[in-house]
């Protein structure tokens, strides 16, 4: 395949990560503008621990996401009185501790003479776990699309479940989803836990398929690209923030000449959609309109046989 | 089976309930009759956890629930229908009416659903439409029947009719008083005073967050204060 598609592939699949983390929280009626402290969490944990500790991306994947959800739960249970614009701003706060926390620290070792582990501002390099594995970039790519398309089942047997339910209940109303019996407080820090392991997917495959990572990838523009993302494409089935990242990434990066206007077509794309499809392409009544043509014709019955005498 | 003694509920320096004490016995339909900003809803509010009681205690079968979280008191046996009928719009009507059998396995949810669409025949052949396709009265109905699916020992309706046509709200009147003929308890907050104590077994008349008056229907229907005061008429001309 062209290493230019393997790439903006594997770009697809690491930021559709971070866009389905925030599409979990506006599911919820959270706007989170700090998915990217999760994202940057996920790529320099994982970062140290194959480079540093000498582990697998496989052993790095569970012990990332597990300290991802363990700092977003820790954030959840900080914010859980905050909502809309409050809720908004802290974990912006949040994600730039995290980002300068970053650029102050330096912790190094030597190992086979080379010095290895988070260097401030200068990032952290060397993550050469799928060089050393001779994983090229092409099977790196399929790796990231399968644990997305694993990852985009969880999300589809979540919505039709009645998580999902919960989960929207509390984003449409958070006193009448108190009032059916809902644990709202439980159920909002379960789902920030969960939106930040599921970020740091996308930043474990970043720092692998990149190698070095540096404070600045995690900035502000990233937590409103993800957002973004579920905005576009839409809130009404997990494949939104997917189309969302595919129109970004897969078109206005990838197509050569739109990319020095890329950030003006984002936003302007952004803001027709915001006043045109306030809740995305794929929004709520879409979808269900699409699920209920798909049911209609899957319990057609089949067109009865008639006998064609000509035919015979 | 409901005992409320002295419940009093703030909002900053704003008292809306004072002092109020009230009883529901075990199959009663009691109503809660007071004009707009009389307290009734806060009551309503806090006897279900939504409002934080603020002196005061609410008692539900002999056990203390003053201000646990709404949820807690959802499992104890009160289930609350909101004012302003309150469906989620994004999900299906089949799925507005799981939500309200969360506590219940999948099973018994779906033979309580097949229930409702008996109880509330205009919604079944409607339940893979979505609850903002639904009328003032469906979407009432929908609300009603989310309440009843949870199974509730006591059903608190919180103004009920409001805003629906008088024949619709005269079916959910119709409704609410076959709900108690099946056994369910229900405590009911109206501004209409004739419609709710024309259900009702009692009523408490609420003013500036004080019970002023309370009796039986008959009693209170027949009270000359409340023909001048709510119905605007002196009672030889009702």
């Amino acid at each position: 395949m062209d290493e230019h598609l393997v790439s903006i592939l594997t770009n697809i699949g690491g930021f559709t990560f971070i866009a389905l983390s925030a599409y979990l929280l506006l599911l919820t009626g959270e706007i989170s503008f700090g998915q990217q402290a999760f994202f940057g969490i996920g790529a320099y944990f994982s970062g140290i621990v194959t480079a540093m500790w000498g582990l697998s991306m496989w052993a790095a994947i569970p012990l990332t996401m597990l300290a991802a959800a363990f700092s977003a739960g820790l954030v959840g249970i900080i914010t859980i009185r905050l909502r809309g614009l409050y809720f908004s701003i802290a974990t912006l706060a949040f994600a730039e501790m995290v980002r300068l926390a970053l650029v102050g620290t330096t912790w190094q070792v030597k190992i086979d003479g080379e010095m290895i582990g988070p260097n401030g501002s200068e990032g952290l390099g060397n993550i050469r776990w799928a060089l050393d594995n001779n994983i090229e970039a092409n099977d790196f790519m399929w790796i990231v699309l399968i644990t997305l398309a694993i990852v985009m089942g969880l999300f589809f047997l979540m919505e039709r479940s009645r998580l999902g339910s919960i989960f929207r209940t509390i984003g449409a109303d958070r006193l009448l989803a108190e009032t059916q019996g809902i644990n709202v407080t439980a159920y909002k820090v379960a789902a920030t836990a969960l939106a930040g392991a599921i970020a740091s997917l996308g930043g474990i495959f970043y720092a692998h398929a990149q190698t070095h990572v540096y404070p600045e990838n995690f900035d502000v523009m990233l937590g409103v690209h993800s957002l973004a993302y579920g905005l576009i494409g839409g809130l009404g089935t997990a494949l939104g923030p997917l189309l969302g990242v595919i129109l970004d990434i897969g078109f206005l990066e990838a197509v050569e000449w739109v990319q020095g206007y890329r950030m003006i077509a984002f936003g302007g794309l952004v803001a027709v959609l915001l006043i045109f499809m306030p809740r995305g392409i794929l929004d709520e009544r879409r979808v269900h309109r699409l699920r209920m043509a798909f049911r209609t014709r899957k319990t057609e019955p089949p067109p009865a046989k008639t006998h064609d005498p000509a035919a015979s | 089976m409901l005992s409320v003694r002295g419940l009093e509920v703030s909002y900053g320096k704003i008292r809306a309930v004072q002092g109020v004490d009230l009883e529901v016995g075990e199959g009663e339909i009691v109503a809660l009759i007071g004009a707009n900003g009389a307290g009734k809803s806060s009551t309503l509010r806090a006897i279900c956890g939504i409002e934080k009681v603020a002196a005061g205690t609410v008692s539900f079968k002999g056990e203390d629930i003053t201000n646990l979280p709404s949820h807690v008191v959802l499992g104890k046996g009160i289930a609350q229908v909101p004012e302003g009928r309150m469906i989620f719009g994004n999900l299906t009507i089949e799925e507005n009416l799981r939500l309200g059998g969360l506590r219940r396995s999948e099973e018994k949810i779906d033979t309580a659903i097949a229930d409702m669409v008996d109880m509330f025949p205009q919604l079944r052949d409607r339940l893979s439409e979505r609850g903002s396709a639904l009328s003032g009265g469906q979407a009432q109905m929908l609300a009603l029947a989310r309440g009843v699916i949870a199974r509730p020992d006591l059903l608190l309706l919180d103004e009920p009719a409001l805003g629906l046509a008088p024949k619709t709200a005269g079916e959910i009147f119709d409704i609410i008083r076959g709900l108690r003929d099946r056994g369910l308890t229900i405590a009911l907050v109206e501004q209409n005073l004739r419609q709710a104590l024309a259900v009702a077994d009692r009523g408490y008349v609420v003013e500036s967050g004080r019970i002023v008056l309370e009796g039986t229907s008959g009693d209170l229907l027949a009270n000359d204060y409340l023909h001048e005061a709510y119905l605007g008429v002196k009672r030889e001309e009702a």
